[in-house]
């Protein structure tokens, strides 16, 4: 703790707490000569009291002489610091502005958002900046260190700010502003943070950047030599004090793609933060028509969803958009009141069966395709057996979305080598062992390399074996159903499967049986489609057997298929073709910030692309990777709808798009606690201010230091009282005597 | 106070009176006339020559000249009964002459008050006499209750004046071996001087069977402190000298005379001494009081 004086020239009033002394000394008055023949009582007295008066005398002169030191001593104003203070309001200033530009900045409160409170705030600050001071105003949205400048230039940046869609870090653009402010030779410098705390504007978990440069005591030397003085950091809390918003929170399709010809399901989750339950309407639109709308009430703090559906037919074109607003009453925040959802259209997908007999494929076929007499299917299925692939080309398996190779003892080389190149390609392949699949095939090179487990041996499971652990209930396969699919695989009876080890760094267990054995094993083929393998290790059908005993049927593997081991393998089949046939799909969604990847159909050479953002202000053309494989958007800023037209050599036009969104943090206010500003500054990193009062009196202090003037005054009264009740004890007045008659 | 007589009851106008006889006589008649306005009024004090004849009495005390004027039988002679030999015992010792804003000094009071108790008394037909003394015994002079005794009294106070040092204690062991009969002492002093060997004094003179009233008279200034501001203090005796602050000491010092009154007065019922204290500004019918409560509880 250290101390000051405002007025240190003042402090040489305490000299006049000698003026007692001094008075005592000169201003003795000469006694008066009185004969009192009752000497002797006062002599007696003095005699018992001698000690306390003198102590009394003592008591009196320190309490008069303290009184005249601390009334000069107030006057000079000292003041106190827990560390170096930055300096009165005249010192040229070294000062930061650090703003939040996230979407949740955005939020209204009295008219005004936050981010333009934050102004305000700023223009309060470089109002009273003193002359030669340099302003480094950084924004969460835009990358560099800043430069210096002056009060009047900042204040045109400041002016200029807005919300964006797409930010780093508040830990990063400290860095920025530390950096910039670090061979600043301005005496003080201070950094003022203006954000609303929102915890998806920052990293909650690591410290922010650049704090190495930030000198404490001011003991760091710069570049210059020079000592480099103490950064102060204040954060100007603008969160608003009750949140509401209401948010699209997130567009669940049943589907990635839809199947043309079959309605595509879509699940609008809409979330509320407040303190009363609201009622909005939910608007559902398609291509920018309207096709829907419904009105959902939500509790505080709780989400609804409502579910819309497309029509069978989408009309021209490949690509689509859905958006679901929000409308009803008005929203502080309204960035987060729509979302949008680009999705492709396609042809219904195409499986291909490979099995030795039509038993084996039978089961998965009517699980996939139940009526091939339909006019709407979402899969066709079509059957191979496995000499059929040695009359295949390459290309010829580009077009399926998932192959099931079900139980099949063996393939050549060329199969194997067919179904490998299918895969890098992106494709999905799912293989079922079964009583014939032979050791030594499967075992072979290429399908070591493609299958994600090395098979072992048959093995005869225990009795009462069932399905057992689901290894990963969010894996886009269960996610739908969790844990009712978890607990209906538990109740299918197993009797036999092959024991495999999943390829180390390669296989992963998705499914096992109740003894711990793999089930299911998942390989994933990275690329710029990512092609997947999954293996089941026992049979995914059931041949027709007269013993129904499993001990004396060796084919009887499982009841998997059977209808009375309940739905799951319907579920399963169907989700293992939308999700192999999605891995062959385009992500066409992004969260703002996040780099749009999209895929190109490798047979189509586009040269150029046309890339429109949302409000259609600005069209940007870009080229495609050398390979031709994929577009790359760089963190596209705008949210909403974003058109892409790819040209052809022949210069024919291709519509093609995707939708960014908020980012679902942003929608959710949740703002961050001391220990994690504790963490990103560390605990005496920073100054927190909830409002405008505390902020001034925060940066007064950090300025000039805790101000004791008025505990002086405090401590004068007292030492006044002190000295009063003293003197009273001295001086006390006297009882008059009232000589008593006997 | 308001009655003529009653007046004379206040120092400061029985200063104006020169004349000690006339001062006694005031100061009784005044202390008289008051008893019968006061609350006293009820407090049966005989003081007369003369009381009502009653059954028992000797028929040649009955005073015939009385019969004649009034046609009642009065017996004149009680001394008998109600003899009691008083000793007014001053003390002349030079604080005794002090005063520092009163009319009397506390000699000048004591020889007043003595003055009015022997009036008193020898109306009483009680034998009274005179002691004086300093560092020993100077004047005295034996009781007698015939009328002349007073003027005597009067004339040897009245000649009397405070000086020197004093030595309190010696002098009444002086006295208490002087006195041969059972007596009613009354001590007229400011007790200035050791408080132990002055309370061995009074038990000497008390347990030899002497009926003690001990008049302690200090100057008002010394019961009140009025001074401020610094003092330089001396004492008239010994010339002793003193600065003090007087009213950084007013409390302590009042402090410090009422705890001095206050051992005497507790020593004194413990030995069942009357002590009486006073003050110059105190009037005369206090002290006059207690002698007549005293002299009651005797009759």
């Amino acid at each position: 703790m250290e101390m000051s004086l405002l007025n240190a020239g003042l402090a040489a009033g305490a000299a006049l707490a000698a003026i007692p002394v001094l008075l005592h000394l000169f201003m003795r008055q000469t006694p008066k000569h009185v004969v009192f023949p009752a000497l002797r009582l006062i002599r007696e007295r003095q005699k018992r009291s001698r000690k306390r008066m003198r102590i009394k005398n003592w008591l009196l002169l320190l309490a008069r002489m303290a009184v005249l030191a601390l009334m000069a001593l107030a006057l000079a104003r000292p003041r106190l610091y827990s560390e170096a203070p930055l300096g009165d309001e005249t010192a040229p200033t070294a000062l930061g502005l650090v703003f939040d530009t996230s979407l949740s900045m955005g939020y209204v409160e009295k008219d005004k958002s936050r981010l333009d409170e934050a102004k305000d705030r700023a223009r309060e600050i470089l109002g009273r900046l003193p002359d030669s001071s340099l302003v480094f105003v950084v924004d969460s949205a835009a990358p560099g260190v800043p430069s210096g400048l002056p009060a009047a230039a900042a204040l045109k940046v400041v002016d200029g700010l807005s919300v964006q869609p797409v930010n780093r870090p508040l830990n990063a653009a400290m860095g920025q502003v530390y950096a910039g402010m670090a061979e600043c030779d301005r005496p003080v410098h201070m950094v003022y943070v203006m954000t609303d705390l929102a915890r998806s504007a920052w990293s909650p978990d690591r410290p922010a950047e650049g704090l190495d440069l930030v000198a404490t005591k001011g003991k760091d030397k710069g570049k210059t030599g020079s000592a480099r003085p103490r950064t102060a950091t204040f954060i100007m809390s603008l969160a608003p004090r009750e949140p509401r918003n209401v948010s699209v929170e997130e567009i669940q399709p049943s589907a990635g793609v839809a199947t043309d010809g079959e309605p595509l399901s879509l699940a609008a989750v809409v979330r509320s933060q407040g303190t009363a339950p609201v009622t909005r309407s939910v608007e559902f639109y398609l291509d920018d028509k309207k096709r829907g709308e419904q009105q959902v009430t939500i509790e505080p703090g709780g989400q609804a969803t409502a579910r819309f559906q497309t029509p069978p037919r989408f009309g021209d074109g490949v690509v689509h958009r859905a958006e679901i607003r929000i409308s009803g009453e008005p929203d502080p925040l309204t960035d987060d009141d729509r979302r949008c959802f680009t999705f492709k259209v396609r042809p219904p997908l195409r499986a291909l069966l490979i099995a030795d007999s039509s038993i084996d494929s039978e089961f998965v076929a009517a699980a996939l395709d139940p009526d091939p007499t339909a006019a709407t299917r979402s899969v066709r299925v079509e059957r191979a057996r496995p000499a059929d692939l040695a009359r295949m080309r390459g290309d010829d398996l580009r077009g399926f979305a998932a192959v099931f190779l079900l139980s099949v003892a063996e393939l050549d080389d060329m199969g194997w080598g067919l179904l490998a190149q299918y895969v890098r390609d992106g494709g999905g392949l799912v293989v079922s062992l079964g009583p014939r699949t032979l050791l030594e095939n499967f075992s072979g090179v290429v399908p070591s390399q493609l299958l994600p487990a090395k098979l072992a041996a048959k093995a005869v499971a225990p009795d009462g074996a069932t399905f057992g652990k689901v290894a990963d209930l969010t894996h886009p396969l269960f996610d739908q159903h969790g844990k009712e699919l978890a607990a209906q695989l538990g109740l299918v009876p197993v009797f036999r499967y092959w024991n495999v080890v999943p390829t180390e760094n390669a296989g992963r267990a998705l499914v096992s049986y109740s003894n711990g054995a793999p089930a299911l094993v998942e390989r994933v083929f990275k690329g710029p489609r990512s092609g997947r393998v999954l293996l089941w290790t026992t049979p995914l059908s059931q041949l027709p057997s007269a013993a129904p005993d499993p001990r004396r049927n060796p084919n009887l593997w499982n009841l998997f298929p059977n209808p009375s081991s309940g739905w799951s393998f319907l579920v399963l089949m169907d989700q293992t073709v939308s999700y192999l046939a999605g891995a062959t799909s385009d992500q066409l969604n992004f969260e703002a910030g996040e780099t749009a990847l999209i895929a190109l159909d490798p047979q189509s050479r586009f040269s150029r692309f046309l890339l429109t953002s949302p409000d259609g202000k600005t069209t940007e053309e870009l080229t495609p990777s050398p390979t031709n494989q994929f577009l790359e958007v760089v963190a596209p800023r705008a949210l909403g709808p974003w058109k892409l037209s790819a040209i052809g050599p022949d210069n024919q036009a291709t519509a093609m798009g995707f939708s960014v969104n908020v980012p679902r943090g942003e929608s959710r206010l949740t703002p961050l606690e001391p220990s994690d500003l504790d963490v990103i500054f560390g605990k005496d990193g920073y100054q927190l201010a909830q409002d405008v009062q505390t902020f001034k009196d925060q940066e007064r202090t950090m300025r000039v230091g805790h101000e004791i003037f008025p505990w002086l005054m405090f401590l004068i009264m007292l030492v006044i009282t002190v000295e009063g009740m003293v003197a009273n004890t001295f001086y006390k007045e006297a009882k008059t005597a009232e000589p008593a008659a006997a | 106070m308001a009655g003529t007589a009653e007046k004379y009851l206040k120092p400061e106008v029985i200063r104006q009176v020169s004349r000690l006889d006339l001062r006694a006589k005031f100061i009784v008649e005044g202390f008289i006339a008051g008893l019968h306005a006061s609350p006293f009024q009820g407090f049966s004090v005989e003081f007369s020559e003369h009381r009502k004849y009653s059954s028992g009495d000797n028929i040649s005390d009955i005073d015939w000249n009385v019969f004649a004027k009034t046609d009642r039988f009065y017996v004149k002679k009680f001394q008998a009964e109600t003899n009691l030999t008083g000793y007014l015992v001053m003390d002349l010792s030079a604080s005794m002459g002090y005063t520092y804003r009163q009319e009397l000094t506390k000699f000048e009071y004591g020889v007043s008050l003595a003055a009015a108790l022997g009036y008193l008394m020898i109306h009483q037909q009680d034998p009274v006499g005179l002691i004086a003394f300093d560092e020993k015994v100077r004047q005295s002079l034996a009781p007698a209750s015939k009328r002349s005794q007073l003027g005597n009294i009067l004339s040897m106070l009245a000649r009397l004046g405070p000086s020197g040092a004093t030595d309190i204690s010696a002098s009444l062991h002086q006295v208490a071996g002087m006195l041969k009969h059972r007596s009613l002492v009354m001590i007229f002093s400011d007790l200035l001087g050791d408080h132990d060997a002055i309370l061995k004094a009074f038990h000497r003179l008390r347990f030899a069977g002497h009926d003690l009233i001990v008049f302690h008279i200090l100057d008002e200034a010394e019961a009140e402190f009025p001074f401020e501001g610094m003092l330089l203090l001396e004492d008239n005796e010994t010339h002793e000298t003193i600065e003090v602050d007087a009213d950084a000491i007013k409390a302590d010092y009042l402090e410090e005379v009422a705890r001095f009154r206050a051992n005497y007065k507790a020593d004194c019922v413990r030995a069942r001494i009357d002590y009486v204290p006073l003050h110059t500004g105190v009037p005369f019918d206090k002290a006059l009081m207690s002698y007549l409560s005293l002299r009651q509880a005797r009759a």
